[in-house]
């Protein structure tokens, strides 16, 4: 592909601590993809949405937003490219002192001049989209899990950002809520063109959601590729994740949890 | 309040008790008020703030710090020393001088009262001779004195509460160390300031 991605990494190294968590990466995302990272818990999946977002800074390389290089930005244009990208949290990450509606509406009262009548249409909008209209006076504390992580899609959809990342989105939840979301990430991508990159170790949702797929194992990034070629890797590694074995390369003793955090 | 009236009732007993051997008692009201104006109402609300506000904040954004929720905040392009930092400390700075204006006043009537009880000194006389004592730099000094402390506690407090590591357990240690922090700090620079003030004016 010629076109300029929209995220690139370039030999992004971060080490923490003793532990190389990203090792020389290189990864570019272009606009429209649904790219997942698979990993091992603790692998630096989290880690990398972290990069990208420019809250996390690496020892040495590039993290670059179309043509903008994410760590030279002044704190300004930092949140003016913040605003232009979603993220949902593995626990949701809602204000629990804010109502739904108040949540929603946070970043575009923060962040823009829009009058109050259409902030409220973006609310309804949005939570109508992710299908939970009627709970815009509620707090987090009385919604499900499956239902905190529906608002904090909507919540991100707010600025109508370019990219949305996804940190575990269907970590915890039932089968059933778990469709739920892998479905409304599909039908975002598809209505807004709106490119998501989905950090996951669930391997139905990856396959049900992905239109490219990567793998991070030992810092680096040793399969990135469609899903179906993803299926049928001959990597070792890729294959024992894909099919979910005990016997095979990847180590068995558990890694660190996620460095970033 | 309870407390300043009740050190209030305390003082002027103690301070009565003394001062009637040289047959002084009237100076009471003088001592009291000078004493809760410029040093006791700012520094007791000031203790009961920072055990208080103080707490709340680091432990309310201890738990949006562990819950990802201040890093949301900042991934969404919102500044979180703006959004979370700043009115906390407007808050809790407007809000000390008002609340030490409020301790003075509970202390003053505390004594008060036992001075018209044990020596005799009738609420009309008392709050006159208050009057006369205070000059407008001892109100100024309390007042000056209450914000910073304000300021210096919710500093405090929101610092430790975003600084958190660990998960329920670093909240609980960092409550705790901000109000230790706190009340430390603020009689610290209470202190500090009497000697800056003592030299300045002689």
């Amino acid at each position: 592909m010629s076109e300029t991605p929209l995220v690139h990494l370039e030999n992004i190294v971060v080490r923490l601590g003793d532990k190389m968590v990203l090792d020389e990466i290189n990864l570019k995302v272009f606009t429209g993809d649904r790219l997942v990272i698979l990993g091992q818990s603790g692998s630096g999946k989290s880690t990398m949405l972290r990069l990208i977002l420019g809250i996390l800074r690496p020892i040495s390389g590039v993290v670059r937003y179309r043509r903008l290089q994410v760590q030279k930005l002044s704190r300004s244009k930092l949140n003016l490219f913040r605003s232009r990208v979603g993220m949902v949290y593995q626990d949701s990450a809602l204000i629990s002192s804010m109502t739904v509606r108040e949540n929603l509406a946070l970043p575009v009262e923060e962040l823009s001049r829009k009058p109050r009548k259409e902030i409220n249409a973006l609310i309804k909008e949005n939570l109508e989209m992710v299908g939970m209209s009627g709970t815009e006076e509620k707090l987090p504390s009385e919604l499900s899990g499956g239902m905190r992580k529906r608002v904090s899609l909507a919540r991100a959809m707010m600025m109508q950002p370019e990219l949305i990342l996804f940190d575990e989105p269907t970590a915890g939840l039932d089968p059933v809520i778990s469709s739920v979301i892998d479905e409304l990430m599909i039908n975002l991508s598809g209505k807004t063109n709106t490119t998501s990159i989905i950090v996951t170790h669930e391997m139905d949702s990856a396959f049900k959601v992905a239109t490219r797929m990567a793998m991070l194992y030992q810092g680096k990034i040793i399969e990135e590729t469609t899903p179906d070629r993803f299926r049928a890797s001959a990597n070792p590694v890729v294959r024992q994740f894909v099919t979910g074995t005990t016997e095979g390369p990847i180590t068995k003793t558990p890694l660190n949890a996620d460095s970033s955090k | 309040m309870m407390v300043s009236f009740f050190l209030g009732l305390t003082m002027a007993l103690l301070t009565g008790d003394q001062l009637e051997k040289f047959g002084a008692e009237r100076l009471v009201p003088t001592v009291i008020s000078i004493a809760f104006t410029r040093e006791l109402g700012p520094l007791l609300t000031g203790i009961v703030l920072a055990a208080r506000i103080g707490a709340a904040y680091t432990a309310e954004l201890g738990t949006m710090q562990v819950s990802e929720e201040v890093e949301a905040i900042e991934a969404m392009g919102i500044g979180p020393l703006r959004f979370l930092v700043a009115p906390r400390l407007v808050a809790i700075a407007s809000l000390m001088p008002c609340l030490s204006v409020l301790s003075v006043v509970a202390a003053l009537i505390g004594s008060a009262l036992i001075s018209w009880s044990a020596l005799n000194l009738v609420p009309g006389a008392y709050f006159d001779a208050v009057l006369t004592s205070l000059i407008v730099s001892d109100i100024v000094t309390g007042l000056f004195k209450a914000m910073f402390f304000g300021l210096l506690i919710g500093l405090i407090a929101c610092y430790q509460g975003l600084t958190i590591i660990g998960g329920a357990e670093g909240v609980g240690k960092a409550t705790t160390d901000s109000v230790v922090i706190s009340i430390t700090t603020v009689i610290g620079f209470d202190t500090l300031f009497n000697v800056i003030l003592t030299k300045i004016t002689g």
